[in-house]
């Protein structure tokens, strides 16, 4: 057998095998988000109740200083820096829930809804909305999933994600006490080789000499 | 000089064919293998407790099981828990002996890669026989 024709069937071989491979019957989750207190989590921001598993994300256009590049948006968890404009998405992770028509509303405090999606199937499992929030406090999104296999009123089985808007304190002590370790350990660090350095120099010179 | 070319059609062929092999992990990262009753099965011996199994890396993070009836009605008496093995068990148990009928149940696990492994699972109860014509 004539060898171009083996490294192309070991390509096309190894491309299906790449290919089918990666149709895992789960979905693969996003990357990591800012969480409570500014902590980073593996899982994104996965916000779950029985029925229903989502990644939550907000994005805000970060303020701008006069002279400076524009920073592209960071996606944020529940506890959201800025009020104003924000984008929310969320990433649908039951594949059953993918088939259903899905709405997303967000709440006020008070109950009032100030953004909503009409009923749509999301296919490729991403779906969102924009929301101005008005004031800082206490919001919601919620997520309405009308599944025809479960027939449960979309009420009971709703995935309630509560949201904190522009009341997150920027620094949090833990953040703080983990800086100021830092400054201490980097601060006896520079003390120990002030000391050691000098002597451990003079003496690679004393070696030197008797040598 | 054969055997340099030879080896070169080795490496070749192992670079080709490894990232598939390591692909193919994505399987192993957790699906559902199976369950009692199984899946759509038509039972007159449902004991009380619906279990799944997975295969690969399962977390214990969120794992969820809600059993249904026909009308949407919840069953289950809130209680699923996961085993984490081999063969990690998801399960759940129905508050009281379930009338004959179809249920349907909505399960979930997670990976400790964090993939979620969901979806919906059917089973049927009937009437048993040898227990009903039982004094």
């Amino acid at each position: 057998m004539n060898r171009p024709f083996l490294s192309i069937a070991a390509i096309a071989l190894s491309t299906c095998l790449l290919c089918t491979s990666h149709e895992a019957p789960a979905s693969v989750p996003l990357a990591p988000r800012q969480g409570p207190g500014g902590k980073m989590d593996m899982y994104g921001c996965m916000q779950s109740n029985d029925y229903y598993v989502a990644n939550f994300a907000a994005f805000q256009m970060p303020p701008v200083a006069p002279g400076e590049a524009r920073q592209p948006p960071t996606a944020q968890c529940l506890e959201i820096a800025r009020t104003g404009n924000t984008q929310i998405t969320l990433d649908l992770l039951d594949r059953d829930v993918r088939n259903q028509p899905v709405v997303i509303r967000v709440l006020d405090q008070k109950g009032k809804v100030l953004s909503e999606t009409a009923p749509t199937v999301v296919k490729q499992g991403v779906t969102g909305l924009s929301v101005d929030f008005p004031t800082p406090g206490h919001y919601e999104t919620v997520l309405y999933v009308q599944h025809s296999e479960l027939n449960i009123p979309q009420e009971v089985s709703a995935l309630h994600i509560p949201l904190l808007v522009a009341t997150a304190p920027a620094v949090t002590p833990v953040a703080a006490s983990q800086f100021g370790k830092f400054v201490l350990l980097t601060a006896l660090a520079v003390l120990a080789m002030g000391f050691a350095l000098p002597r451990l120099l003079r003496q690679s010179h004393n070696n030197g000499k008797t040598a | 000089m054969k055997q340099s070319s030879a080896c070169k059609r080795l490496s070749l062929t192992a670079l080709l064919v490894l990232p598939s092999l390591l692909a193919g992990n994505a399987w192993a990262e957790g699906r559902l293998i199976g369950g009692a009753p199984r899946d759509n099965e038509i039972t007159a011996k449902f004991d009380g407790t619906l279990k799944l199994w997975f295969t690969g890396n399962i977390g214990e993070r969120s794992p969820s099981l809600v059993i249904l009836d026909k009308s949407g009605q919840r069953v289950d008496r809130q209680d699923a828990s996961i085993t984490i093995g081999e063969r990690s068990e998801l399960k759940a148990s129905t508050a009281s002996p379930l009338p004959p009928g179809s249920y349907v149940a909505h399960y979930r696990v997670i990976t400790e890669d964090g993939l979620v492994i969901s979806g919906i699972y059917r089973f049927s109860v009937k009437v048993n026989e040898t227990q009903g014509g039982a004094p």
